[in-house]
């Protein structure tokens, strides 16, 4: 728009021009970007760009010759075709782009391989036999975009290991039509997204987090065809399933176990019947305060004898059932067990839990008020019995449950264990029998609260886990027991003294950057 | 390549030869040790796992600033010195000039980075075992430092003034920062999803978690030919005047 061309005085309808098309300029820069705010074009917008249109017609007609002059230069064409270079090695790249965008290849380096899908997660999915579908409603941009690619890599992994999962990713805002069109023909209404659906059949789950646990659970939930039964004890003082809101309420974990698991969950009141039920898959006494009477130990060993699953909970104070845990194997403290590093508190930090199936991936779990759980020197015969948790070796347990919590003569020196799993092969008919083998489970923790409403801790922590897998290695889920906690928050947490600390401020913040400066000011006073 | 290599060297050279180099490692280090430490405050003292992560994310935000510093000389000094003259008539290519001084940066770059690597011998020692995620970082630093470098030898090449230079680099690159954030406005459209692709931030989330994906390093060795080809072309009109 300038007269640089042709280096001439401009008369003044040339001026005039030129103040127009920088006018026209402005005011179509204006209109984009009001259509770019408000991603509509108002009758305010249109006139503005109308103006501007306009404005730059005018400056054409009066800048005519100037035009002209500018397209015919040879230098202009030879702009032309650098541009076009330009734009045709930015098309090549865009294209690489994009295919590189569909199809990639992805290294995880993670320790506990957060983004990479477990073997356990692998078997359940190779072993589908019926056609699932899953449907995640998506929207491409805002806060759930970055949940939505999640929710795409997990779904195209899934779908690499079985041709019997199809997915569609459908961006709800979007895709509108789509999104209805799936709506009517599944019969669904969406209420909600982002979400997933997963179908089989007339079977469907909702998934809410684009978590592999949560979509494992939910296919391993729509594939099977009867939900295995937990009875929670009842009357003995024991924390109330059906107590959601309450700091000692499991109304929590009775969530997890219908909506998460598929359990069928239920209180049983042993008192009441002759015999633990027969198609109980587990029995959990979740805090027996009043302690458990002798008739109901009987009745419990009974069901464990015939190849039952009992998940136990005890806290310090409460009356240890020795008739139960005797036969096998398993001894609980009349103590409490105290870490140094909390406090004015009593609470256990198990800090590396002990090898076994339970607890692969766990890290680090607080009990508070926790007693000791231990296998007893000489096991009964058959019987195997693994710690689960062991607090360190600076822990220990006292006596003095009403505290002080400080460590004095006579207390037992850490490392404790706080829980064990138990199993047995119970014989069967014989070699030959025809009938499945079975065995007994029991996991004995002593404490409680850690599974309680107040103290279940958030959908990341170690201790739910802990809890949670005991009770899917109890009722023999083994395909979810150790899907890893994948949690993007979890790995290794660290201890700083105080002059770890003031040696890393000194020579990260104070000596090698003072070194490197002092070597430039070396450099520079040789140079002079 | 030879051409290349002479180049490179010398701007090795001229950079350690000028405080100006060891004082922007200076500011580098000390405002990459502040976030270490605090980050290892943090983890202690609120039983936080330990990572690398936040520390990459903050640094990269000095590379806002870091990167224009180191480039800004580049070309724009010859242009401005009239050396340019003299180089552009001895046997180089401008692809060897370019090449050549982008070089020279990236390895004072690497440098910088290098004298970093105290923080993850620090993490180890104190006990964090996850390694990966600090590898994967450390790639991703260099791939986005070196993007930034090649859109600041781009400013370079556009003037003979180096404030100038600093300033249009300063800006590209926060241009390129902010991008993604256009397509978190609500927007449903075609265009805010090739924003988000533009967005460099995104692409380097994945390195600092664990990921390496074929994807985000096509975007990075794409942004970085790109803008050494823009400077190639810029600088071959700059001798055609």
């Amino acid at each position: 728009m300038s007269s640089r061309i042709h280096h001439t005085e401009v008369s003044q309808r040339g001026r005039l021009g030129i103040a127009l098309g920088w006018v026209s300029l402005a005011l179509l820069l204006v209109g984009l970007l009001i259509y770019a705010g408000n991603s509509i074009v108002d009758r305010w917008t249109w006139a503005i760009l109308g103006v501007g249109v306009a404005l730059g017609i005018a400056y054409l007609a009066l800048r005519k010759d100037a035009v002209v002059a500018l397209i015919v230069h040879p230098s202009t064409g030879a702009r032309a075709n650098n541009t076009a270079f330009v734009i045709g090695v930015l098309g090549v790249l865009a294209l690489c782009n994009y295919i590189s965008y569909r199809h990639y290849r992805q290294t995880d380096l993670t320790k506990n391989q957060m983004y990479t899908l477990s073997p356990q997660t692998k078997e359940v999915v190779k072993g589908l036999k019926d056609d699932i579908t899953i449907t995640a409603f998506y929207p491409k941009s805002g806060q759930a975009a970055a949940d939505g690619d999640r929710a795409r890599d997990l779904l195209r992994q899934y779908r690499d290991i079985s041709p019997k999962i199809k997915y569609d990713v459908i961006d709800p805002l979007r895709d509108k039509a789509k999104a209805e069109q799936k709506i009517q023909q599944s019969g669904y209404r969406l209420t909600s997204y982002p979400i997933m659906w997963v179908e089989c059949g007339t079977k469907k789950e909702d998934v809410y987090q684009p978590s592999e646990q949560d979509l494992t659970s939910a296919l391993m939930k729509v594939t099977r065809t009867t939900k295995k039964k937990i009875y929670f004890l009842y009357g003995h003082g024991e924390h109330d399933i059906d107590d959601a809101q309450q700091q000692d309420g499991l109304g929590l974990l009775k969530t997890l176990l219908t909506d998460r698991l598929n359990y069928d969950v239920s209180k049983l009141i042993l008192r009441t019947v002759g015999d633990v039920p027969s198609d109980a898959t587990l029995v959990v006494a979740a805090g027996p305060a009043d302690g458990l009477p002798a008739e109901d130990q009987k009745k419990l060993n009974a069901y464990l004898e015939k190849g039952g699953k009992l998940l136990l909970l005890i806290d310090p104070r409460t009356p240890a059932p020795e008739e139960l845990l005797k036969p096998w194997g398993v001894e609980v403290g009349n103590d409490v067990v105290v870490d140094p590093r909390i406090k004015n508190d009593c609470v256990a930090v198990v800090q590396g839990f002990e090898p076994h199936v339970i607890t692969k991936n766990l890290q680090v779990a607080y009990f508070r008020f926790a007693r000791s759980v231990t296998a007893a020197t000489s096991a009964p015969s058959g019987v195997v019995t693994a710690p689960l948790a062991k607090t360190p070796a600076f822990s220990w347990a006292q006596t003095r449950l009403a505290g002080p919590y400080q460590k004095k003569p006579g207390d037992k020196d850490g490392p404790i264990s706080l829980a064990v799993a138990v199993s047995k092969e119970i014989n069967g008919a014989g070699p030959d029998s025809k009938e499945p083998k079975k065995s007994m489970r029991m996991v004995v923790i002593g404490d409680s609260d850690f599974a309680t409403n107040g103290e279940l801790p958030a959908d990341d922590s170690h201790g739910r886990y802990f809890l949670l897998n005991s009770i899917n290695w109890l009722t023999e889920e083994d395909a979810l027991v150790n899907i890893p906690p994948k949690d993007p928050d979890s790995g290794d947490q660290i201890s700083l003294l105080d002059n770890q600390a003031r040696w890393i401020f000194i020579i990260t913040i104070l000596v090698i950057p003072l070194g490197v400066l002092l070597s430039g000011v070396a450099l520079w006073w040789r140079r002079r | 390549m030879r051409n290349v290599w002479i180049i490179m060297q010398r701007e090795i050279r001229a950079y350690f030869s000028s405080m100006i180099a060891y004082g922007v490692t200076a500011f580098f280090l000390v405002t990459c040790g502040i976030f270490f430490y605090l980050t290892l405050l943090i983890s202690a003292n609120y039983r936080q796992p330990a990572s690398l992560q936040p520390v990459f994310h903050n640094t990269v935000v000095t590379l806002l600033l870091i990167a224009p510093a180191i480039t800004m000389r580049l070309i724009s000094e010859e242009r401005r010195s009239g050396s340019i003259e003299l180089l552009m008539t001895s046997p180089v290519t401008e692809t060897q000039v370019v090449l050549g001084k982008y070089l020279g940066s990236l390895v004072l770059y690497a440098a910088m980075l290098g004298l970093t690597l105290q923080y993850p011998i620090i993490l180890s020692r104190l006990g964090v075992s996850d390694r990966g995620p600090m590898i994967s970082g450390y790639l991703g630093m260099f791939l986005i430092g070196a993007t930034l470098l090649a859109v600041g030898l781009v400013a370079s090449v556009l003037t003979k003034n180096q404030i100038l230079a600093a300033i249009g680099g300063f800006t590209a690159t926060l241009i390129l920062f902010i991008i993604g954030w256009a397509s978190n406005m609500g927007s449903t459209s075609t265009l805010s999803e090739v924003l988000r692709y533009l967005s460099i931030q995104d692409h380097f989330e994945q390195f600092t978690k664990g990921l390496i994906s074929s994807r985000d390093v096509i975007f990075f060795l794409s942004m970085i030919g790109f803008c050494l080809f823009l400077s190639v072309r810029s600088l071959t009109a700059v001798k055609s005047r």
